[in-house]
């Protein structure tokens, strides 16, 4: 029966899930692993923080690791470092009005694209 | 001496490339002997090139630094491997190589073509010699790996560290496998639109070349992926880096190629929309060319920057892709295309494949390109970077996996379509919110990221296998496996990818801590002891070993090696890390950096199941190439119609 | 199929590409035009006494970022030279990330431009200041605002065709 087949799923699923979800997260750090990757070096632009040797993102690294240590949270190291260093230098581009068409750009052509091909291929 | 006979053979290369795009338009009024001309000089291409390309490996080897090329990119000192390997490591070489990659694709398209008629063939392998003839027209003016020096130094500079390594050797060559294959497919869709027309027979013609360059991106890729992970020094395997993204928008068109030919290949619907993905795939190849190596994007695979260049493939660009967007705009109503389907049908499926992929495709184009447009309104300079590709992106490839899962569905019948479906969505919805809901209360590290790739994985090998399975009890012979085996391998690989992928992003656990030798640092249940540094000199550069000895539940399983470099020609240093691979984690050190007398910084990661990211991409590959070779075979058996 | 629409993307997009190849990918704008100058609380190069925005001059000034390790500060000298003999403006120096006497060293070799020299050992202020590349200079008008940023090394051009007529606008503005 069909329903059998579903239920395997579930089962195969759980297993794996129980295995996996031990990670520890309070050794993970994760705010501060995060927020290096999504900070840009600017001196070696191709890279993130995380990944520079510069002594810049030997800096930046150890101000994250300041802020995060001092209780503050994402928005907070952003801004923080927006204001010294522009937008530039974040991963994230900001929800701005500037920034519009690349936030709806992909699901806007999506739906056009939806639609121009869902009208010409079916029976009427 | 060497290389006097390498720059003669290029320009006739070049010669060889304008007969073979003049032959026929110059010929034609003349004589009917033109077909043996363009038959000859398409073949002639491949060994005039690969001579040259050798006589570049060779003055490599021998030092030869009158050639500004080898002097900037090679010295004495470098070891024998990474001579010949330092021949494509630079923009002139690794154009050389483009080019004899692309004369070898003309070569096999010009043996290969004998069940197609003349008069096609001929346009086909002449659109080829435009191409090979715009190369090396570009490779000759402006970047000729055999121009000489003005002076000749008595050394050379080095070459660039972070290629000094076996990834450099293989991914490049076989990136540009795939990459320059999509020329043939290129070529293919731009004479059948010359000839108004596109045969079933042409579709199924053309498919194993768009699954072979397919194979050899996703090899390319995957294996620029797994070097960057083992040579970067921080864990990561993709970072939406602009030269990534120009590799992977062919990649994701040509998967979509994939699933339109055949749908082109049975039902002879999307004639013009394949054709057209036929142009997008080659035209993003293009464009990834561009970008690499004109300097207009910040990226860490860029190429030294020459705005002369970018001018130059730019112009190229615009006449190939112009010109065969021209011709699309103009012949492809001539094509008659008959497009209705049901929307429960396999057809339906093929097309959600295709706008998914074109969609994402586009979302990568917008965000590659988005800081230059605004940059060049003049407003502020902003950054496009993971976490947009993650928000935007994903969303987009779930519903695409998903749709993996219905693969068994396009073996039924037509009339049971509609309710196997209807079936198939409402239980996987089912199983979901039942998995979630079980999750939370047993779990208290839920992670629904996790959930949904793990369902994804469980989704199409499931599916995939069960079907298999089912239909091997009612058909009763082992040729239910193979006779698709390479779609479902690649299918399979897919599901494997997936899984690899979203476990790692989600459980990975990153350490960095401050320690000295001695101490012992842990994670999970394995423990680190940092058991010893040194000093030693390499052939080129200068090295400090750290030795740490990895104990798993207090028993020692490994000694990893992570390690610092300077080069002799860098100041930069460069982090080599110690890795223990396994297929259900793999476990990384490296060492920052030197805090006071001993003690340093350290990094540990613990990384889960990031193996199956390249399995899976492996699968794939050989998913690709099993399909070629049975069809091929299939083909032998079944005359064309 | 209409062409129209097609052909103008498809301008549209090399056009991008083509303008792109003549931008100038590095320098980042600053956040920090328009804005007053951070606090700070550090002390001074020579005399090791503190030091903070109450000190900076009552006056337009020149605010400038530089270390002896720094190569392109030896270049841009001769240019702060000039503009200190050209009695118009004043400068004011950060030593930025550098041991103590290697910069007064430096300063006795190449010359001394400065009133005096803000010593940022750590680059806390460079940090605030979002320094990424000494040598980089700052106009700060006499209301300790920000009204410009010159990223790399001054050139007597420089100098001559965008710090005068801005000191000129600022004046004007008053």
């Amino acid at each position: 029966m069909k329903m059998i087949k579903y239920f395997i799923y579930s089962g195969i699923c759980l297993l794996f899930m129980q295995s996996i979800a031990t990670a520890d997260t309070k050794l993970n750090d994760a705010l501060y692993n995060q927020m290096i990757t999504e900070i840009r070096c600017m001196v070696c632009q191709n890279q993130n923080i995380a990944e520079s040797e510069a002594p810049l993102a030997i800096d930046l690294r150890n101000k994250v690791r300041e802020m995060v240590d001092e209780g503050k949270d994402e928005d907070y190291i952003k801004k923080y470092m927006s204001e010294r260093y522009s937008d530039f230098i974040l991963y994230e581009p900001s929800f701005s009005p500037r920034n519009l068409i690349l936030w709806i750009g992909p699901f806007l052509f999506l739906a056009i694209i939806s639609y121009y091909f869902f009208r010409r291929s079916f029976k009427k | 001496m060497i290389s006097y006979i390498g720059s003669f053979l290029i320009l006739l290369a070049l010669l060889n490339a304008s007969l073979l795009v003049l032959s026929k338009p110059m010929l034609s009024k003349i004589t009917s002997g033109y077909d043996a001309l363009i038959l000859s000089t398409s073949k002639l291409q491949f060994p005039l090139v690969l001579i040259a390309f050798i006589c570049l490996i060779i003055s490599f080897v021998d030092d030869d630094f009158s050639l500004k090329y080898i002097s900037s990119n090679s010295n004495s000192a470098l070891p024998f491997f990474y001579k010949i390997s330092a021949t494509w490591a630079g923009h002139e070489g690794s154009m050389l190589l483009w080019c004899l990659i692309l004369s070898f694709w003309t070569f096999m398209a010009s043996i290969y073509s004998k069940s197609l008629d003349m008069q096609f063939r001929i346009k086909f392998l002449s659109v080829m010699g435009f191409l090979n003839l715009g190369f090396l027209l570009f490779l000759v003016f402006t970047s000729n790996p055999f121009e000489k020096n003005i002076s000749i130094p008595i050394d050379g500079k080095d070459l660039n560290p972070l290629l000094q390594d076996f990834g450099l050797i293989v991914h490049p060559p076989m990136l540009y496998m795939g990459y320059v294959g999509l020329s043939v497919v290129f070529s293919f869709a731009v004479t059948c639109l010359l000839q108004n027309d596109f045969k079933k027979e042409w579709a199924r013609w053309i498919r194993p070349w768009a699954l072979m360059s397919w194979s050899f991106l996703t090899l390319g890729i995957a294996l620029g992926s797994w070097w960057a992970y083992y040579e970067l020094g921080w864990g990561g395997w993709w970072f939406w880096d602009p030269v990534e993204n120009a590799s992977f928008m062919p990649w994701l068109i040509t998967t979509a190629l994939i699933h339109s030919l055949i749908t082109c290949e049975q039902k002879s619907m999307f004639k013009n929309w394949t054709i057209l993905l036929s142009i997008m795939a080659f035209s993003l190849s293009l464009l990834g060319t561009f970008l690499v190596r004109s300097g207009i994007l910040i990226s860490v695979h860029s190429f030294a920057n020459d705005p002369a260049r970018g001018a130059f493939i730019l112009l190229f660009l615009t006449i190939v892709v112009g010109g065969s967007l021209l011709i699309y705009f103009r012949n492809s109503p001539k094509i008659k295309d008959n497009i209705s389907f049901d929307f429960f049908s396999r057809e339906s499926f093929f097309l959600i494949n295709n706008i998914l992929l074109v969609t994402a495709t586009f979302t990568i184009l917008l965000g590659t390109m988005y800081p230059l447009f605004l940059d060049l309104l003049g407003l502020e300079k902003i950054s496009v970077g993971v976490p947009y590709y993650n928000a935007v992106f994903l969303p987009i490839m779930t519903p695409l996996a998903l749709l993996a899962g219905y693969i068994p569905i396009l073996f039924l019948s037509k009339n049971k379509d509609k309710k196997y479906l209807i079936n198939h969505l409402f239980m996987s919805l089912l199983v979901i919110l039942f998995l979630s809901f079980f999750s939370m209360i047993f779990f208290d590290n839920f992670n629904f990221s996790t959930l949904l790739g793990v369902f994804i994985f469980i989704w199409i090998s499931f599916n995939i296998i069960y079907d298999l399975i089912k239909r091997y009890y009612v058909s009763n012979t082992r040729n239910v496996f193979f006779i698709n085996i390479g779609m479902t391998l690649a299918h399979l690989g897919l599901a494997v990818f997936i899984l690899g992928a979203t476990i790692v992003e989600n459980n990975k656990i990153e350490k960095e801590i401050v320690a000295k030798i001695g101490e012992t640092i842990k994670i999970k249940n394995y423990a680190f002891k940092f058991t010893n540094l040194s000093q030693y000199e390499g052939p080129n550069y200068t090295g400090i070993k750290a030795q740490f000895l990895v104990y798993e539940n207090n028993t020692l399983i490994t000694e990893l090696y992570p390690e610092k470099r300077i080069y002799a020609s860098n100041d930069m240093p460069m982090t080599e890390a110690g890795i223990d691979p396994g297929l259900s984690r793999d476990l990384y050190i490296t060492l920052g950096s030197l805090i006071n007398d001993d003690v340093w910084s350290i990094r540990i990661y613990h990384k889960p199941f990031i193996r199956l990211i390249w399995l899976g991409a492996l699968m794939m590959v050989l998913g690709g190439v099993l399909s070629v070779l049975s069809k091929r075979k299939r083909m032998k058996i079944a005359p064309l119609r | 199929m209409k062409i129209k629409i097609p052909l103008i993307i498809f301008i549209f997009f090399i056009s991008i590409l083509f303008f792109g190849l003549f931008i100038e990918t590095k320098l980042i704008q600053s956040p920090l035009i328009g804005k007053k100058l951070p606090n700070y609380e550090l002390v001074e190069l020579n005399t090791g006494y503190k030091s903070d925005i109450r000190m900076l001059p009552r006056e337009t000034f020149l605010l400038n970022i530089w270390a002896s390790w720094c190569l392109e500060c030896i270049r841009e000298h001769n240019t702060l030279t000039i503009i200190n003999e050209d009695k118009k403006l004043k400068i004011v120096g950060v030593n930025y990330k550098d041991k103590r006497e290697d910069a007064l060293g430096w300063l006795s070799i190449y010359g001394n431009p400065y009133i005096y020299n803000i010593y940022d050992y750590t680059g806390e202020l460079g940090l605030d200041l979002g320094v990424y590349g000494v040598p980089e200079t700052f106009l700060v008008d006499k209301n300790r605002v920000i009204r410009a940023k010159y990223i790399g090394a001054i050139t007597n051009d420089i100098y001559q065709q965008e710090i005068i007529p801005m000191i000129e606008k600022i004046n004007e503005d008053d």
